[in-house]
This record gives structure tokens, C-alpha cells and sequence, in this order.
């Protein structure tokens, strides 16, 4: 917003949505450290050296907002509720198959006793040669939907509790220098009969807050979210789209003035997209939204793809980005203002 | 009064040390080629809840349903026609299963290595209890008709509604589990049907508990139908299941927890089924409950919703939504509770 009115970006920039595989040695690193074999200074170390590999590594294929990675977060969720006070972890849950998370549960009043992030985005901020870096959040609703409340009289008692830590959160990043930060919702759209009231919570995270906002909701319901766009107080949306196999683009129309963050590539999947796939579709969604109110990422975190698979996929949605840009060129379109 | 029993129902929690050995050799596979090796290490976990159920005084549970990453999967790969696609969101949970895609005509695959009565009776033999005690405490789980199709994607025009498929489904694939349950001595088969609850129920009434009277009607008395609904609480079918059903073998388990506003909506007069179970120890909140907040709630359901024959108290959903530790301390109030209960119950007479 008016804060950044002094960068100036290429016309659809490329961006994550946040998380990147770690890389194998952090992985043996963290493992060495559960086992009390170092201690937390080398653990340190590790992540930072971890993030410098990763924000390099997305510079390298072309990047123009890279994030850090969550090279330090093991669970979104998991992550914010062992930094603030009144949650408590009995144990795991299992979400599929064999993969369980630790899922927290709200056992007193909740309360920041001292920020969260900040550390963690001072050391990205420091690191990468870009002007900007994309830094990620868990919104209040989905720490809420993915806790047991043991101790709040309901779910929208406890999640604006959140909601308010999240927002001093925000707002303490906004005054370290912090130009646009995403909220991540996977959940809000869970429990269609919450997303009325939920609206209103992802909103208090936004109050006081003048840099750049994104929303990141994925694997949801789009067209019960697009009931609410007009209500969303956010410069950008990030939603995931090859997932579905480009369905469901004619809500962007309902965008108004806000960004999308158009997910074009796959985090499931393996395979790698074809260049000429991801143009068309970036084309597509053309149709529907200005050029200029376009950013490129891949759908969701590339956590759980191979490292060289995460990397070759950025390189083909960069590739593809830039050749639609030399059409832009000529229409005129050739940067855009964060 | 009568005495009033604990019971559990459904997936437990997966234990880390399963997860692990999980890893090696997927439980999904257990069904023909598992090896002896993997049998024994899930019989060790279920002989270590076996035995707690039995201290604990529970009147009848599941196996625990460890050998199954959810519950469509295992009896899904037993049928013809059905693939199975990736994983989707368990009604409102953050719980993923494998979507099963039905793309013709379904009905049980040949060889009994499928049926997933024999999975289990194979996995109980390998554990080192004394199963002529137990059998005929153990339930198999099974998903319901209509939760099996609104769960699954159907991609054929075969079935244009969910009663054809229901029909199917139930005599070319719950039959033949019932017919091997019976062999092997079972007396309780679980038949998981949270779509039922569903207040937003998409299924006529009527017509989808006259399909399971039916049903009912040709199956052998012996064995026990526990029709076990949860998330939500749709009193229309419950109505229909007390109108239809009068058979003294079929035991409906509502839960009046996960949507309470439920329990008081639309009609004022008091239900009553054959025999009930209550849902009244919350299975998706870590949160003990004390003693006389579920008197209180059991007070309230009982006004609305009552049974001629067996009450049963149990959680309102399967367990496994919880951390190990804590679905075991819920187990532990649930059996407490109980006993407190029949004891005043009896002390009043
Ligand atoms: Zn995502």
C-alpha cells in the first residue's frame, strides 16, 4: 500500500506461498538435536544457513519475492501455539495415513508474552538481495479450528483471543520493516456455518496494519469464499488453482480491487508442469483480472515435494511467467508498483 | 431402573510405534500378503487395549481398528468397480481419508481375504488373548450405505441415487462381512453413519430406513446392528428409525455433542428407539468432563430422545480424533461415570 509506493515490481511477479523443502542435511541436523546430540546454538545455525540456502536458491531461478522457506517451523499451527502462552501439546493426532500432528490444545488464557517472528523475518529480510520478501502468518481461525479448546466459552471467543495476538504480531513486523505478509487460512472454509464470523476475525489481523496483506486459503471451498470477497480487508488473495485443474477461475471476477496470488502450480503432484500449461493459464485468469493485479506462485507450500522437484517447478512457472511478459511488454504493461 | 452400560465404538488412535512400523510395510495391504511379523506387532497394540477395555468394565468395543488408515479404505479395496482416488477431508475434521471412486456396478471381490471380518480375525489370532472371552464383545467396523456413497465419487450412471447403491452395498457387501462374522463368531457389527446425522441430509427419510429394515429383517438375530451416527444430529431420522425399527438386535448411537443446538430443534415430543447409545464424552475436545455437566446433558437428551430396552453411554465420536493419552483418560471417566451412575440408579430403587 502507500508504505510501498517506492517498489517497484516486473508486471506478474513471482512468489511462493511460503514453505520450501528443507534441505537433507538441516533435516539430519534437527534430528541430531532431538536427540541431544547439539545443542541449540548449532540448531541455530543451521536454520540460518538453511534459510540463506533456500532464499538464494529461489533468487537463482528467478524469484522476485522469496520467502524463508518456514525452514524453522516443523507445523504451521504447532509453531504459533508453542510461542504463546496457554496452550499445551498432549500429544499427537494423526491427519492421514501415517502423518500426525501435534495438535494443540487451549488450556489457559492465551497471551503474547514476546513476539513470535520477528527474528525470523530480520534474518530473511537480511539475507536476500531482493527489495521485498513475502513473510508468512497462521490466521487466527485455523490456530482456532486446528486447537481443542479446553478453556474459551466458544470457538469465536477464542479465535478473536488469537486473532488480537496475531494482529500485535503483524503489526510489530510491520514496524521492523516487514512490506507484505500473508495469513494463512487453510481452514476457514471447514465449517461453512463459521465462515460468516470468520470473516470478521481474519479482518481484525488487518486493523492498523498499512504494508501489504495477503490471504492465503487453499484446498477450500472457492465459491463460499467468494461470497465474502467483498467483506475481506486484504490487498491479495492466494489461492491455488492447478489443484483443480484451473476450475473455478470465473470467481476472480468477483475480486474487485484485489490481487490474486494465482496458484499455478501443483504441490501434490510430482510431475513436473509443462511451461505452456502454466501460461495458458496465467492467461486465462487474464480474462477475468487486470494484468496488473496478478502475482504468480505455485498453489500452496512446496514443503512436501523433493528439493530438486520443488526448484524445477519454480523454474518452469518463472519461464513460462517471463514469456507472457514480453507479450505484456508490448501492450504496455511492463511494471507494477507493490 | 435398568443398568445402564459403557461401551466404545471405532478407530483408536494410532499409536507412534504402529506409525513407524506402518512405514515399512503400509497397513493398508494388510488384507492377503501382510506378514506374520506385522500381524504380531498390531495383535501387541490390541491386546494392550483389549485388556484396558476389560479393566476398564466396557460392556462391548471395537478392535481399535488399527489396521486401517480410515474407514472406507479396507472394505473399498474388497469391492469390484471401485478405485481409489486421493485423499479428501473427513466431514469438518482436519482428517484426511482416500476417496473411493465407484465406477460400475459394485459387489464383493471373490477371494475372503477381503472381507474385513477375516482382516480382523486374523489380526485378533495373532494377539495373545483369550478370544473365547472377547469375540462376542468385539465389533467390526464397517461404514454405513449411505456414508460409503455420499463419501465416495461416483463416476458411473449406474447409480443415479444413493438407494440403488445403497441396495447393492448392502447385500453384495455387508452381507457377506455378516456371513463371515458369523462363522468366526462375532456378535456386533458397527455400521458407521455420520451422513445420517447430517441435519443437511440430502436422503429421504423413509425411504433410506425402510432400505436398512429390510436389510435388517433377513439377517440372523444373533448378530447385533449398531447404527452409529455422529457429528451432528438429524432428529428426522431419528424419527424414522423410531417409527421403523423395532427389532431388539439393532442399537442406534446418536451424538448430541457436536452440534448440541440440534437436540432441540423442531419437535417438542420425546423420541424412543429399541435400544440407545449416547454420545455424551466429547471425542474431538481434549477437555475431561466433570461428572455433573454430563448428568446435566444426559438429563436433557433423555427428555427428548429415550429407548424401550438398552441404554448404553459412550463418546459422541470415534476416539481416534484425539491424542492417545487422552482418549484413554476419557475411556477411563466414561467407565467411572458409568458405574457412579448405575449405582445411584440403584440406591434411588
Ligand atoms: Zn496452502
Amino acid at each position: 500500500m502507500d508504505a510501498n509506493r517506492d517498489i517497484k515490481l516486473p508486471i506478474l511477479p513471482t512468489t511462493v506461498i511460503g514453505s520450501y523443502p528443507r534441505p537433507r542435511w538441516l533435516r539430519k541436523t534437527i534430528k541430531l538435536y532431538r536427540q541431544g546430540r547439539i545443542g541449540e546454538k548449532d540448531l541455530n545455525e543451521a536454520f540460518n544457513d538453511a534459510v540463506t540456502s533456500v532464499v538464494r536458491e529461489q533468487e537463482i531461478v528467478g524469484i522476485d519475492i522469496p520467502s524463508d522457506g518456514e525452514m524453522r517451523r516443523d507445523e504451521m499451527v504447532e509453531y504459533f501455539a508453542e510461542r504463546i502462552e496457554g496452550f499445551k501439546f498432549y500429544g499427537p493426532v494423526r491427519v492421514w495415513g501415517n502423518n500426525f500432528f501435534n495438535k494443540p490444545a487451549v488450556v489457559g488464557e492465551i497471551k503474547r508474552t514476546k513476539s513470535i517472528t520477528v527474528d525470523e523475518f530480520l534474518y530473511l529480510n537480511e539475507v536476500t538481495t531482493r527489495d521485498v520478501v513475502k513473510f508468512t502468518i497462521t490466521g487466527p481461525y485455523t490456530i482456532a479450528d486446528w486447537s481443542y479448546n479446553e478453556y474459551y466459552r466458544d470457538k469465536i471467543e477464542l479465535a478473536s483471543k488469537i486473532a488480537s495476538i496475531i494482529n500485535q504480531e503483524v503489526r510489530e513486523l510491520q514496524d521492523n520493516g516487514a512490506k507484505f505478509i500473508q495469513i494463512d487460512e487453510p481452514a476457514l472454509t471447514t465449517h461453512p456455518e463459521e465462515v460468516e464470523w470468520a470473516v470478521d476475525i481474519v479482518n481484525e489481523v488487518t486493523k492498523g496494519v498499512h504494508i501489504k496483506l495477503g490471504l492465503h486459503v487453499c484446498y477450500s471451498d472457492y465459491i463460499t469464499l467468494s461470497k465474502y470477497f467483498d467483506r475481506l480487508k486484504y490487498d491479495q488473495l492466494a489461492l491455488e488453482f492447478a489443484n483443480r485443474g484451473f476450475r473455478d477461475l470465473d470467481i476472480l471476477k468477483k475480486l474487485n480491487d484485489i490481487e490474486i496470488g494465482l496458484g499455478v502450480i501443483d504441490v501434490h503432484n510430482r510431475s513436473v508442469e509443462e511451461e505452456s500449461r502454466v501460461e495458458r493459464a496465467i492467461e486465462k485468469a487474464m480474462k477475468y483480472v487486470r494484468p496488473e493485479k496478478i502475482y504468480i506462485n505455485p498453489d500452496c507450500g512446496l514443503k512436501l515435494l523433493p528439493r530438486e522437484i520443488a526448484r524445477r517447478k519454480l523454474q518452469v512457472m518463472v519461464s513460462a511467467t517471463r514469456r507472457l511478459r514480453g507479450v505484456l511488454a508490448k501492450k504496455g504493461y511492463s511494471y507494477i508498483v507493490l | 431402573m435398568k443398568t445402564i452400560r459403557a461401551i466404545q465404538f471405532g478407530p483408536m488412535p494410532r499409536p507412534r510405534v504402529l506409525a513407524k512400523i506402518y512405514r515399512r510395510e503400509p497397513a493398508d495391504v494388510v488384507i492377503e500378503s501382510s506378514s506374520d511379523t506385522l500381524l504380531k506387532n498390531i495383535g501387541k497394540v490390541i491386546k494392550k487395549y483389549i485388556d484396558l477395555m476389560n479393566k476398564y468394565g466396557f460392556h462391548r468395543f471395537s478392535d481399535g481398528a488399527y489396521w486401517s488408515d480410515d474407514i472406507l479404505t479396507p472394505i473399498a479395496r474388497g469391492i469390484d468397480n471401485i478405485s481409489i482416488n486421493g485423499l479428501v477431508r473427513f466431514y469438518d475434521n482436519n482428517f484426511f481419508y482416500r476417496q473411493p471412486v465407484v465406477e460400475g456396478k459394485i459387489k464383493s471381490k471373490t477371494p475372503s481375504g477381503r472381507v474385513v471380518a477375516n482382516l480382523v480375525s486374523r489380526i485378533l489370532k495373532s494377539a495373545d488373548i483369550d478370544l473365547s472371552k472377547n469375540i462376542d464383545k468385539i465389533s467390526i467396523t464397517v461404514p454405513g450405505p449411505f456414508t460409503f456413497y455420499y463419501r465416495s465419487l461416483i463416476s458411473t450412471s449406474y447409480y443415479s441415487n444413493p438407494y440403488s447403491f445403497a441396495k447393492d452395498y448392502m447385500y453384495n457387501v455387508l452381507l457377506r462381512e455378516i456371513e463371515y462374522m458369523e462363522k468366526q463368531n462375532f456378535r456386533w457389527i458397527d455400521i458407521h453413519e455420520p451422513e445420517l446425522a447430517k441435519r443437511s441430509l440430502d436422503i429421504e427419510e423413509n425411504k433410506a430406513i425402510n432400505l436398512l429394515k429390510d436389510f435388517i429383517s433377513v439377517l440372523n438375530k444373533e448378530i447385533n446392528i449398531f447404527i452409529i451416527m455422529y457429528f451432528d444430529l438429524n432428529l428426522k431420522i431419528l424419527e424414522a428409525l423410531s417409527r421403523h425399527i423395532e427389532e431388539n438386535n439393532v442399537y442406534i448411537h446418536i451424538d448430541p455433542i457436536s452440534k448440541p443446538e440440534a437436540l432441540y430443534y423442531r419437535k417438542r415430543k420425546q423420541l424412543k428407539v429399541t435400544n440407545l447409545s449416547i454420545g455424551v464424552f466429547d471425542s474431538r475436545n481434549t477437555k475431561l468432563e466433570k461428572y455433573i455437566d454430563i448428568s446435566r446433558k444426559l438429563r436433557s437428551v433423555l427428555n427428548r430422545v429415550t429407548a424401550d430396552n438398552e441404554i448404553y453411554l459412550s463418546h459422541n465420536a470415534p476416539l481416534e480424533f484425539l491424542p492417545e493419552v487422552i482418549a484413554y483418560r476419557k475411556l477411563r471417566i466414561i467407565s467411572r461415570y458409568t458405574d457412579k451412575l448405575n449405582l445411584r440408579l440403584k440406591n434411588r430403587e
